[in-house]
């Protein structure tokens, strides 16, 4: 019973690491951009769940949305006012940098240091099962990357909008050729990762305590997956994500939980020496002529 | 006839390097120009140039009766001005089907119409609909990418070395899909390293040389005593 405990802590917890990954791999893909400010964004986000609940008192769905949405607009904002304003790749991973730092600092500045709690919602019931526990938060970050991936593969494989994005993400250059404004795909890809950024925020706020720098570790360990998965396949970074999560709670329950954190960046290592693209990259075929 | 396109003294370049200077030529509905000059002429600068993907330093770029030399790349799609770039560009990881319609993108029509339209025009495409472009042959991949350019219905193409790296037999079937889009009257300016061929689909020839360019008809051009094979690679000339 209890491994099934620890299954169902990882697959959470994965699923956790997976909704902030699939941001981290869909502005890559658009931009060749590792966002490093992408794990602020998740720490905004459980921020502005905080506010929405503990001072407004608005419900979990409301905070949900204003919290989705306003990050989904910083992010849109940093992209159209911050990277695109950078001369090339290496200018505007140091400005992610820039804004990485200045929300983290500006969230200590409003916030303080210390740590907050999202009040008690609904998510925050604990169900049982057969003997197994878990709280809604569980249940719901799991549901979160089987509705994105649905709703992404629907975007992506069957509108207009997302053959645009696809093209733009293969080769930005031909999608101008084709007459495909590289503007609005970026801009929806950037509203899109932090909006669901936004959304894992909230859902980690409910389960753990949060505070203006936890980003940067959790948004680390997302890179990683998505890395591990291959940078720049949103199926990869999923599948990343859940291998990371499985060997850290491993690594928790039979080694110490002092070195989970380690074991994240020992896969990354092990996995890049053997799978330099990542186990799962992004579908990419050689040309020949 | 009415000019449908015309440049008036272009300079474009990199940078600090100015490339091209005083590009002048014009082109009627229908007609095809072969841009020829040595490898680094200026050949890629002045069909990025014209395509809206470097920036004009000089001169004035007409569409029928509008100024364009300062649209972006998606605007010139949209009045029909097409850019099949040199190395194909093909969407790689986009399948065959997903290319053309990233194509159509701009095109209100009915996307299934299409491409059905495409698929008839270039046959040897339907049966690799499902196929990812970057597993194409090249020559395969080079009709991807003019069927690609084809879904926006162009007035002018922009073909930048269309058989670059093909098979002599490949290289043909590109020549006769360019004869054909040129007899439903599309107007075509390409550059070719086989000058021979090159020159035989066109009507006129622009002549790159140090930064310059000089406009020849076929008539002038044999005029002039130039054999049309007689330019190598290097741009030496083989014999008079």
């Amino acid at each position: 019973m209890q491994t099934f405990q620890h299954l169902i802590n990882a697959l959470s917890l994965g699923s956790l690491y997976a909704a902030i990954a699939i941001g981290y791999t869909m502005v890559f893909s658009v931009l060749r951009l590792v966002n490093f400010a992408h794990g602020d964004l998740m720490m905004m986000g459980a921020y502005l769940g905080y506010l929405c609940m503990k001072l407004f008192s608005l419900p979990l769905p409301a905070a949900l949305a204003v919290s989705m949405a306003l990050c989904g607009g910083f992010g849109v904002l940093c992209e159209r006012f911050v990277y695109r304003r950078t001369k090339d790749q290496d200018t505007m991973m140091i400005a992610a940098v820039g804004v990485s730092l200045i929300l983290e600092y500006g969230f200590m500045l409003l916030f303080g240091a210390q740590p907050h709690v999202i009040p008690p919602n609904p998510l925050s019931k604990v169900i049982t099962v057969g003997g197994v526990s878990f709280t809604g938060v569980k249940l719901a970050c799991v549901l979160l990357v089987v509705v994105v991936l649905i709703a992404l593969s629907l975007l992506l494989n069957h509108t207009k909008l997302g053959v645009g994005i696809r093209a733009v993400a293969s080769n930005r250059e031909a999608a101008q050729l084709c007459g495909i404004g590289t503007e609005k795909p970026t801009r929806v890809v950037f509203f899109l990762g932090s909006a669901l950024a936004g959304c894992a925020g909230i859902l980690y706020g409910s389960a753990f305590s949060m505070n203006p720098l936890m980003g940067m570790t959790i948004g680390l360990k997302a890179f990683a997956a998505a890395v591990v998965g291959g940078i720049g396949s949103i199926s990869g970074a999923v599948l990343g994500a859940y291998l990371m999560a499985f060997a850290e709670t491993a690594c928790a329950v039979y080694l110490s939980s002092a070195y989970k954190d380690a074991v994240a960046f020992l896969i990354l290592m092990v996995v890049l020496v053997f799978f330099p693209s990542g186990i799962f990259p992004k579908n990419s075929a050689a040309k020949r002529s | 006839m009415e000019k449908i396109f015309r440049v008036e003294h272009l300079a474009c370049g990199y940078g600090e390097l100015t490339v091209l200077s005083d590009i002048c030529f014009s082109l009627e509905e229908g007609e095809a120009l072969a841009v020829v000059g040595i490898n680094g002429a200026g050949k890629t600068t002045l069909f990025r140039t014209l395509a809206g993907l470097e920036l004009c330093r000089n001169g004035t770029i007409w569409y029928r009766e509008r100024r364009i030399e300062q649209l972006s790349p998606p605007q010139r799609v949209q009045l029909g001005i097409s850019l099949v770039p040199e190395g194909r560009q093909v969407f790689e990881e986009l399948t065959v089907n997903d290319n053309l319609k990233a194509g159509g993108y701009l095109s209100s029509r009915n996307q299934v119409m299409e491409l059905v339209a495409v698929y008839n025009q270039f046959p040897q495409l339907r049966n690799l609909s499902k196929q990812q472009a970057g597993y194409l042959s090249g020559g395969e991949q080079q009709q991807l990418a003019i069927a690609r350019a084809m879904m926006v219905h162009p007035k002018i193409l922009l073909l930048d070395e269309p058989t670059m790296g093909l098979s002599v037999k490949m290289a043909r079937i590109v020549y006769q899909t360019i004869e054909q889009l040129k007899k439903r009257g599309i107007t075509i300016l390409l550059s070719g390293q086989d000058v021979a061929k090159t020159l035989a689909v066109s009507d006129k020839a622009l002549f790159l040389e140090n930064g310059r360019g000089s406009v020849l008809t076929r008539t002038q051009f044999a005029a002039h005593g130039f054999q049309l094979d007689s330019l190598s690679l290097s741009g030496k000339k083989q014999g008079n």
